[in-house]
């Protein structure tokens, strides 16, 4: 059985991250290095993406997610996103809550079923959400500012296994 | 003409069954509960058991699931139909469903009822007299309620709890009938459409808009007195599903095409039983899992 994350989106951040030796932070944060063999081949992303791994332009605010543990269908898994101003910090801090209170949706990429967590401020800038009965699959996993249709929203892969 | 009411009797066990194939893995191709004989009033009974062997993807292509995940669908459903006239009818449909995943890491069961299914029916082409190239010809529209759990508001593990597709839906459709001798054949076409609704989420209001689908049968059989083989292929497509509001995007369409042999025997002029072969996995499907199912059909009839 693969015992990996696979997050599309996020590794070739992660891979410029490595360049700057954070990397292993995220290696102490889960259980599994990130992304594939092939992502870390990725490794000439701009110094821009390694800055702000996930951006929100009108809300001048950069995000980084953070997974605990596998994310498997029979199990719960739980991810952080930490938030910050752009130019003004970075994914060690200092970090900022967003004005509009950010949400996550798991979208199935086959059906667009969509499936809603709450996200739980745990600190200024830190939320954190619990995933749990998402079937197996590939997922558009969307970050957004808000629930408005119009809401400000970041998308990334995620596969569950 | 009694030997061609005991025909329609065995023919309709095959349009009871049909339902069985449909319903496997949440298509919304419900087909009716019809009186298709020459009885006042019929009651069937009919306990399935399928077995998911794979996943169909959306390329068409499909996956055997590993030899230690093992999921299973049981349904007891009941329908019942009789006359409110002499060519008009109505029926009701009620499905209860036991469904179980297990897995190396977890195993999950659930028992719960299905979507219920009130029908109307007419007798479009009534069989006055027989006629070597007319058929019988029923039409019908239905309604089902979303009373089984659907998968968006499911809260189990594999999502097991999840027992209709969560959608009020109407149906119209007709189905049509003819025997020659011993031999017979019928043919049922449908179309649905699911009403939409909003999914109230953490992330705000979500609307779920699914497109219509449509689902046909074509059935033949013959007879050696009171037995009857037949065999049957389901042709079902639903639209895919169109999300709005906090996510806007379109699904895949679903299509699967499952196969049923039957094989039917009238106890006595009023109760005829029937047991059924249906695999999904002959003909390609997509974006489904695949089951193969055995079930049992018990039938009563009242004269007019």
């Amino acid at each position: 059985m693969r015992n990996r994350i696979i997050v599309l989106g996020i590794a070739v951040v992660l891979g410029a991250c490595s360049k700057e030796r954070v990397g292993s932070r995220e290696i102490m944060d889960i259980e599994v290095p990130w992304g594939s063999q092939e992502d870390t081949e990725t490794q000439d992303t701009t110094q821009t993406e390694a800055v702000c791994p996930l951006e929100f332009p009108e809300a001048g605010l950069c995000a980084k997610v953070k997974w605990t543990g596998f994310l498997l269908e029979e199990t719960k898994s739980e991810f952080t996103v930490v938030f910050w101003e752009q130019g003004k910090g970075s994914e060690t801090g200092p970090f900022v809550d967003p004005v509009i209170l950010p949400t996550t949706v798991f979208e199935m990429k086959c059906c667009h079923t969509p499936t809603a967590f709450a996200l739980v401020r745990q600190a200024q800038g830190v939320y954190r959400a619990e995933v749990s009965g998402l079937p197996a699959g590939e997922y558009f996993h969307h970050i957004r500012l808000g629930n408005k249709a119009n809401s400000e929203a970041v998308t990334s892969d995620v596969v569950v296994e | 003409m009694w030997w061609l009411n005991k025909l329609f009797c065995l023919v309709a066990l095959g349009v009871s069954s049909l339902s069985m194939g449909a319903a496997c893995c949440g298509t919304g191709g419900l087909f009716p509960s019809l009186i298709t004989g020459d009885d006042r009033r019929q009651l069937t009974a009919t306990a399935s058991v399928g077995s998911i062997v794979g996943d169909a993807l959306t390329d068409g292509t499909w996956e055997r699931r590993s030899a230690g995940d093992s999921e299973s669908r049981s349904t007891l459903r009941i329908d019942y139909a009789s006359l409110l006239s002499d060519r008009w009818q109505w029926g009701l449909s009620l499905p209860v469903v036991t469904r179980s995943r297990s897995r190396p890491s977890a195993s999950a069961s659930a028992l719960g009822f299905g979507d219920v299914q009130v029908t109307l029916g007419f007798e479009a082409l009534p069989q006055w007299s027989y006629s070597p190239w007319r058929p019988k010809g029923t039409v019908f529209v239905a309604l089902t309620a979303p009373t089984g759990r659907s998968p968006f508001d499911s809260q189990t593990t594999y999502k097991v709890d999840a027992m209709g597709r969560g959608y009020w839906t109407v149906t119209v459709g007709g189905l049509l009938q003819k025997t020659w001798g011993n031999w017979d054949a019928m043919l049922l076409l449908e179309a649905h459409r699911p009403f939409p609704r909003t999914l109230s989420t953490p992330a705000g209001s979500i609307g779920m808009s699914p497109d219509p689908g449509v689902s046909s049968a074509l059935g033949v059989g013959r007879s050696w007195g009171d037995f009857r083989l037949g065999a049957l292929i389901t042709a079902s497509v639903e639209g895919p599903l169109r999300t709005s509001g906090a996510i806007v995007g379109v699904g895949s369409k679903v299509v699967s095409f499952p196969a049923t042999l039957q094989l039917s025997y009238m106890l006595s002029d009023l109760w005829s039983l029937s047991g059924l072969y249906t695999d999904a996995t002959w003909f390609g499907s997509s974006n489904l899992p695949l089951a193969r199912t055995v079930g049992v059909t018990l039938q009563t009839r009242w004269d007019r």
